[in-house]
């Protein structure tokens, strides 16, 4: 299981950081993490000991690409000003600290989903905005 | 960045809510914080936006809560406190449209988590949103409840959990059963109701559905026995197929990841497996196969087929697989050490560590490999290489590896080097069968890596060689020549130093001679001149250099001829700030020019020490550094870290080398206590506490002769009288500091008596229902500043207390000094007691008075028994 998933600048400043756990002070020691660095990012991952390092390496790198996807070619600042879409994205990827969806295309396709109904929301509120405004005219 | 201020246009459209919001906008506030050149500046910028949302909060602007949940997600991410924004995920959870609920559960997953209080208000939102007809909405309360759920949650959600589970979406259908594992997690109970919905799932087809099924199977096996048992009957089989499936499916660009389709599929059927196999042989042999074609198709050196590999090869070890299969895991382990990517090599040499129990034998056939990394570049390759070395030497290997292992200490790198040797020590000591073997590696070891060495490493070849009655000369011809090439090596010049000292005439007339070895010219004052440089070089060392007097002390008697030489050399010490090497050069000058009839006697070889017990000992020793966790600071004599009356753990057994009944020292059988022995070899072989606080070392009062010939450290002195606790010497030749040593090997009267001490009233110092202590004061006049305490600890209880350790600690302005204790047992019922000595001195007398905070450890039938307190009462003016 994934215990928290952290993206981290090289500047040190926190870029996303999603806990699977509550998380005691004493019981970091005994996990096991792996950072994989992409860019100017680093992403670390917290995971049992007797898990899989290798795959979770994968799974950094299987989120990293769907980043990219949706995105366009990621970079830093696309998570600071859209960080809220990189949880999104997190949330259809892993869920419990477990992985959800090994199919990349079926993320973008709920993620573009979702973004699509909150837009038709947006629109439906500014066109009654519209009929309010032109009704109190 | 055009495309960066396309998105974040869009975005703040997406957050802003039009004509009718007020304040900045999510990007404006970004950018305002990202503009700060100082965190003050910083703290200024989001205090303001904190203040702006409070009032929206309060005000309850409906409007603009959406906006403003965004912003104190990103004010909680720069790590300040937002808890006043956790109701406000709630509203936004109970609106009705996607947007607000959408934002209101990444708020919440954010800003909560199950310990919050507030989580237990948004249960009837979960459950409401969980039935809702929007797919999605369906999907964003399954995502909160799988990330965050607490127990309580997880009890009143459950049945919604498994209803989703049949759902005919895929999407809701995957999520509920990740939803399920965070409940099990939560509530082990529940796992049984999943079980059947569980095995259900793994004949989907959809990957994602077939991913969280298996990851739900595999959470409840860990949750319940039952469910354990229940899965190996009815999935095995589906989990095979699975497996196969995956594993022949033709290209689908979908799952695709360099050319293996869906590895986390793969691994995570693989894990399950291993679960289900482990001690299950009929499960494991249904396994067989499909593990064998795995484990030879994914040939590559992609990371993906690596990770699938490496699963299927813990897969292999952890169930009852046929030894061909293991065989063939390890093989595959044995080509990751080969591989160029270091987290492969890492991982490798980890799953060896843990294959070694399973079939040491294949381990051992990638050895050479496996040595190859130890000479990695990176470090943390290198250590668990050489761990996993350490494990594989047996007999029949240790001389092949441990010579690889010397070879390379040469060439190691400098941080690794206390690591290699360490083992390398460890490995020599543990698999000799010769002695010669043993010291020949031991001297390589010293010679390169010698200040790397601990001390009770060195300790125990000086051991070995004193028992070495055929090899003394040997050890000490190779010895010296090492010096002269490897001075530098602060563990070879002590043993060096030390066995020059004791085999000088060995040295010097090439006596015992081995086959095959070449005789080498050593004048007697060539010997005198290697301990001389020692002495020079090593001017910080104390240890060092005490070691070095008492080896000159020893040559004076060796070799007469330089008697003169040496006496001028050790002279020159007679000014030393370090008491103890002033003190020795005193009393060895004295030694060499005054008593030349028991100078021979004196001086003798050390007698073999009793190896066994020495080994006895140093093992106890090892356990009790290991269980050496002391919270509180404890002073004790020599500022040692252990308590009073256990000799120091790396010095004990030296004990033996000056054999306490042998008759050429008769007096010193009246030493007080049991540690005697041990302080006075410390301070023979000048190991003691001395180079940790020489100054605050007392002199000894002793009448001892022994004991004031070669210990002036921590000798003991019980119940010493105060004038013992003469202050440090100015550095003078007629040094006041030891005028008792000085009078004894002058052979005057030894009456120190000075004005009588100053008795002060005494105290309970501590009292519980089983244990008293009281103190009694002594203080005398010309040293106000120095207390005298003498604690008597009396048993309250109908047993008797053994290992009976006191320990004291002060606050900085005090110095204290305990005595050894007059026993380790306090009898029962109050039926005598156990005394034991120590003085403080209060640097602010006067100002501040004595506190002191003690603890108490002992036995009571085997069993620990601590116990601590205060003492504040003491009398006023101490």
């Amino acid at each position: 299981m994934i215990h928290f998933v952290l993206l981290i600048s090289r500047q040190g400043k926190v870029r996303l950081t999603k806990w699977y756990n509550p998380y005691p002070q004493k019981e970091r020691s005994k996990l096991f993490r792996t950072v994989c660095r992409y860019a100017s990012l680093y992403f670390c991952m917290c995971i049992d000991a007797a898990d899989n390092e290798l795959e979770t390496l994968q799974i950094i790198h299987h989120f990293v690409e769907i980043l990219d996807r949706y995105f366009g070619n990621v970079c830093e600042l696309d998570l600071i000003f859209n960080f809220h879409k990189a949880y999104f994205i997190l949330d259809e990827v892993l869920i419990a600290g477990e992985l959800q969806e090994s199919n990349k295309k079926a993320v973008l396709r709920l993620i573009t989903t979702q973004d699509n109904l909150v837009e038709a929301a947006k629109e439906e509120a500014s066109s009654l905005r519209n009929i309010i405004a032109q009704a109190t005219k | 960045m055009d495309t960066v201020e396309k998105i974040v246009e869009d975005f703040a459209s997406d957050i802003a809510m039009g004509p009718f919001s007020s304040g900045t906008r999510l990007r404006d506030m970004i950018r305002a914080i990202r503009a700060c050149k100082t965190a003050a500046e910083e703290r200024a910028v989001v205090r303001r936006e904190c203040a702006e949302i409070r009032e929206a909060i309060g005000e309850n602007q409906q409007e603009i809560r959406h906006r403003n949940m965004a912003k104190l997600m990103f004010i909680h991410m720069l790590g300040y406190p937002t808890h006043f924004g956790q109701m406000e995920c709630l509203k936004l959870i109970a609106a009705a449209g996607y947007p607000e609920k959408r934002i209101g559960y990444l708020g919440l997953m954010l800003l909560l988590d199950e310990r919050q209080e507030v989580l237990m208000l948004v249960t009837n939102s979960l459950k409401q949103d969980l039935n809702h007809s929007n797919q999605f909405i369906v999907g964003l309360a399954l995502c909160a409840l799988g990330n965050i759920c607490s127990a309580e949650m997880a009890r009143d959600l459950s049945p919604e959990v498994e209803r989703l589970m049949r759902s005919r979406d895929v999407n809701t259908k995957k999520k509920a059963a990740l939803c399920a594992i965070r409940i099990v997690r939560k509530v082990p109970d529940l796992a049984e109701n999943f079980m059947g919905l569980a095995s259900s799932l793994l004949k989907e087809k959809h990957h994602g559905i077939l991913i969280s099924a298996v990851q739900l199977c595999t959470e409840l096996c860990k949750a319940s026995k039952d469910a354990l048992e229940y899965l190996r009957k009815n999935c095995v089989e589906g989990l095979v197929r699975i497996l196969r499936d995956v594993s022949n499916s033709s290209y689908a660009p979908e799952y695709d990841v360099a050319g293996i389709s869906d590895p986390f599929l793969h691994i995570r059927v693989l894990k399950l497996m291993r679960i289900l196999g482990q001690g299950d042989a009929d499960c494991s042999e249904y396994m067989n196969d499909i593990l064998a074609q795995v484990a030879t198709k994914n040939e590559s050196n992609k990371n993906a087929a690596n990770a699938i590999l490496y699963e299927c090869v813990q897969t292999i070890m952890g169930i009852e697989a046929t030894s061909g299969l293991r065989v063939l895991a390890i093989n595959i382990l044995g080509r990751f050490l080969s591989n160029r990517d270091n987290n492969i090599r890492y991982v490798a040499l980890n799953m060896l560590m843990r294959a070694i129990t399973v079939d040491t034998q294949a381990v051992q056939r990638h050895r050479t490999t496996i040595l190859e990394c130890v000479k990695d570049a990176d470090a943390s390759i290198r250590k668990r290489a050489l761990e996993l070395v350490f494990l594989l030497v047996n007999d029949t290997n240790v001389k092949p590896l441990t010579k690889e292992l010397v070879d390379y200490l040469d060439s190691a790198d400098p941080d690794f080097k206390e690591d290699l040797t360490a083992k390398i020590c460890s490995i020599v000591e543990k698999f000799s069968q010769e002695k010669l073997w043993y010291l020949d590696q031991m001297f390589k070891v010293l010679s390169l890596a010698g200040n790397h060495v601990k001390d009770d490493v060195w300790h125990a070849l000086v051991v070995v060689i004193s028992n070495a009655s055929e090899l003394q000369g040997y050890s000490v011809r190779l010895l010296y020549m090492a010096l002269q090439a490897f001075v530098d090596q602060g563990s070879l010049v002590r043993v060096a130093v030390w066995c020059i000292g004791e085999y000088g005439e060995m040295l010097v007339n090439n006596v015992g001679m081995l086959q095959g070895e070449e005789p080498i010219t050593v004048t007697e004052s060539d010997a005198v001149d290697a301990v001389q440089l020692a002495l020079n070089r090593y001017s910080a060392d104390v240890t060092t250099q005490a070691m070095c007097l008492v080896a000159l002390l020893k040559l004076s008697s060796r070799f007469p001829s330089t008697s003169e030489r040496i006496k001028q050399i050790v002279s020159q010490n007679k000014k030393n700030i370090v008491l103890e090497l002033q003190q020795r050069s005193i009393e060895f000058s004295s030694i060499i020019q005054r008593h030349q009839s028991i100078r021979p006697s004196l001086l003798e070889r050390m007698p073999a020490l009793d190896e066994a017990s020495y080994l006895l000992r140093r093992a106890s020793a090892t356990q009790a550094t290991l269980a050496a966790d002391k919270p509180t600071p404890a002073v004790t004599p020599g500022g040692l870290k252990l308590p009073n009356g256990v000799a120091k753990p790396a010095t004990s057994p030296l004990v033996d080398l000056l054999d306490l009944s042998s008759d050429d020292v008769p007096a010193i059988t009246t030493a007080s206590t049991t540690t005697a022995p041990n302080d006075f070899l410390q301070d023979l072989l000048g190991i003691g506490g001395i180079s940790s606080s020489p100054a605050a070392a007392p002199s000894s009062a002793s009448t001892d002769i022994l004991i004031d010939l070669l210990s002036i450290g921590s000798s003991p002195s019980q119940n010493g009288p105060p004038a013992a606790d003469s202050t440090p010497a100015q550095g003078t030749k007629s040094a006041p500091a030891v005028p008792q040593d000085m009078d004894l090997l002058d052979g005057l009267p030894s009456n120190t008596s000075v004005s009588g001490p100053v008795n002060h009233s005494s105290i309970t110092a501590f009292q519980s229902a089983t244990l008293k202590i009281n103190f009694n004061f002594k203080k005398q006049p010309e040293k106000p500043h120095e207390t005298t305490v003498h604690a008597t600890f009396t048993n309250l209880t109908s047993s008797s207390y053994t290992d009976f350790v006191f320990q004291a600690a002060v606050p900085k302005f005090i110095q204290l000094r305990l005595d050894p204790a007059s026993g380790n047992i306090v009898p029962a019922s109050g039926n005598g007691s156990v005394t034991q000595g120590f003085s403080v001195t209060n640097n602010q007398h006067g100002q501040k008075p004595l506190a002191m905070r003690i603890r108490m450890s002992y036995k009571v039938n085997g069993e620990d028994r601590l116990e601590q307190g205060q003492v504040s009462n003491f009398p006023a003016g101490l």
